[in-house]
């Protein structure tokens, strides 16, 4: 399943609020779950924005080098997240 | 580059200009002064309306923090002191996070008159330290059970932004393997250094800051200009918006102080709460920390022991107490320049952090680890005792000891995290990293005596959390108990 566009696979790609707004929209609706979208420097997940209800996560994805995504959700449900975000 | 070429670049105008308002900073004196000597109608009536409203974790007003600090009558002080710890249980809950301080270089292009650092000070051997003694003395911090450093530099080309990114990098980059076989690194660093231009900033930022921490040192421009007689350090309003920089930058987390007995203590926590109110309004997040050294002697320097300002340990303690309830929110640290005595007094009154086995010569925790003697240093410390024996005296005190970094790798950090602070939903999460890392330092470096009274406090604290709806509601127990299992057993680094 494709959830996030394209050009999120390129590395040093700026998004604004309103595109990681959709991607936090986008995965909610897949998969019910609560997230965060951070911006990632080495151990610094800053966070950018996320569904309202978002307070933690268990579970860290990165998106690509600059994202990730902090999400709080079932254990085997990761991998789909995980799979679901993947490009092909 | 030379010195003077690059004192001549550092200081960028317009980095200063667009953050004044109508041509002006947010510390306005007079303003100040005219507070402090109006709001002193301190009926019993209006200090605990002003206390209730702490209680609600809601920042006070410029006036109710000027009310506060003229309060005379001891008794309400007493008030003042329940509420201000009750205000930290909240936001924080019953834990106190330690980091150890890693100085890495005493050179300095600048002239402050109460600091060992001063260029003009020949009795202070200077020093920057290599990549391998950075790691030496990262490994001794690691070896002691710490998990959090700031490190801390003077101001000079040879430790500009460059050196305190590749220094960070070196410091993030040490793996020990402590005396149980259990690897240990450092999981956060926090930066105190001099004021940067936005884009060095960013260089701090991509190898994964903590908090950044500039101390506008005092507020009062007279003083300012008398104790900063020379050097970049000269410049009122770089240092002044050093932190807004710094949130332009991206650095969401920030940490501002003043060193207490240069000029009155009551105006100096007005200026640290002007600083707060201006963070907040030009980024709608305040600081991270705020810190409040007093003057203590330092090597060359005699303002350091005969300041007209020097600050009494009563008064120290009332205003930690304001500060605390004047920003609910906010970190506060009182760090090893105290003695025992009164760290242990104050801790009571709502400070968040502590340092210990605190050594602050360049190269010190080397030298200490080969029992050799440490040179002079920036002041001198009044608290020896090593990080085990504060852990365990805030053990008796009934306060669980916190190596917690979960927040900034989990996107609790800028205003998501002061938001999860002011909710009092932080605190919950503080509770439990408290006891995860707490696990993870009695079972690597605890002292005996210290493993038998930690564990009865964390067998309290685990008892408390299972009877809490909250974690409950949030499926925190099932991680919790997953996560505490995992590090028993040897697991390291498990957050929530």
């Amino acid at each position: 399943m494709i959830i996030i566009k394209e050009f999120l696979k390129e590395k040093e790609i700026c998004m604004c609020n309103e595109e990681l707004n959709d991607v936090v929209r986008d995965i909610y609706k897949a998969f019910n779950v609560e997230l965060a979208i951070c911006e990632v420097f080495e151990r610094r997940w800053s966070y950018i924005t996320g569904t309202k209800n978002f307070i933690s996560g268990r579970y860290r994805i990165k998106i690509n080098e600059k994202y990730g995504i902090i999400v709080n959700c079932e254990d085997n449900d990761v991998e789909k997240i995980k799979e679901g975000i993947e490009f092909h | 580059m030379d010195t003077k070429s690059w004192i001549e670049e550092v200081i960028k105008q317009d980095e200063i200009d667009k953050y004044l308002i109508n041509g002006k900073d947010f510390i306005d004196e007079e303003e100040i002064h005219s507070k402090l000597n109006s709001n002193k109608d301190c009926s019993k009536e209006k200090i605990r309306s002003i206390i209730d409203k702490s209680l609600t974790i809601t920042r006070l007003s410029f006036d109710e923090t000027a009310t506060l600090l003229n309060v005379t009558d001891e008794d309400m002080w007493e008030e003042m002191y329940v509420a201000a710890e009750e205000v930290k249980r909240r936001v924080y809950d019953n834990r106190i996070v330690f980091f150890a301080p890693l100085y890495c270089g005493n050179l300095c292009v600048n002239s402050c008159k109460y600091c060992g650092f001063r260029k003009e000070n020949s009795a202070e051997e200077r020093k920057i330290l290599t990549d391998g003694e950075i790691r030496k003395e990262t490994e001794y911090i690691l070896n002691q059970g710490h998990k959090r450093v700031i490190v801390v530099y003077g101001e000079h080309p040879k430790t500009d932004a460059k050196y305190i990114a590749s220094s960070m990098e070196t410091v993030y980059g040490v793996e020990k393997k402590l005396k149980n076989g259990n690897k240990s690194r450092i999981r956060r660093i926090n930066v105190n250094a001099a004021p940067m231009c936005v884009d060095d900033l960013k260089m701090l930022k991509e190898v994964g800051i903590g908090t950044y921490q500039v101390f506008q040192e005092t507020y009062n421009k007279e003083t300012y200009k008398d104790v900063h007689p020379s050097g970049l350090k000269a410049n009122y309003r770089w240092r002044l918006y050093a932190l807004h920089r710094a949130m332009d930058a991206g650095i969401d987390d920030v940490a501002i102080g003043a060193l207490f007995g240069l000029y009155d203590w009551r105006f100096e926590v007005m200026g640290l709460l002007y600083h707060t109110d201006d963070l907040e309004k030009q980024f709608g997040i305040g600081p991270h920390t705020i810190s409040f050294p007093r003057i203590t002697p330092a090597s060359g320097s005699d303002l350091s022991t005969s300041s007209k300002y020097a600050v009494s340990d009563s008064d120290f303690k009332k205003l930690v107490t304001v500060l605390r309830l004047a920003v609910p929110y906010t970190g506060l640290i009182i760090t090893a320049r105290e003695n025992p005595e009164i760290r242990d007094e104050v801790v009571k009154v709502g400070c968040t952090q502590l340092d210990a086995s605190t050594k602050i010569g360049i190269g010190a925790y080397d030298k200490a680890a080969n029992n050799k003697e440490e040179d002079k240093q920036q002041f001198t410390i009044g608290d020896n005792r090593t990080l085990d024996e504060v852990v365990n005296k805030l053990a008796t005190m009934g306060k669980i000891t916190s190596f917690c970094t979960a927040g900034y790798r989990c996107g609790r950090t800028g205003d998501k995290i002061m938001k999860l602070l002011g909710n009092e939903t932080e605190g919950k999460f503080c509770k439990l990293n408290a006891v995860l890392t707490f696990r993870e330092y009695l079972d690597d470096c605890a002292s005996e005596e210290t493993k038998k009274i930690g564990e009865e406090l964390i067998r309290k604290e685990l008892e408390e959390i299972n009877k809490m709806d909250f974690y409950k509601n949030n499926k925190l127990l099932e991680v919790l108990n997953d996560y505490y299992k995992r590090i028993s057993e040897g697991e390291r680094d498990l957050y929530v």
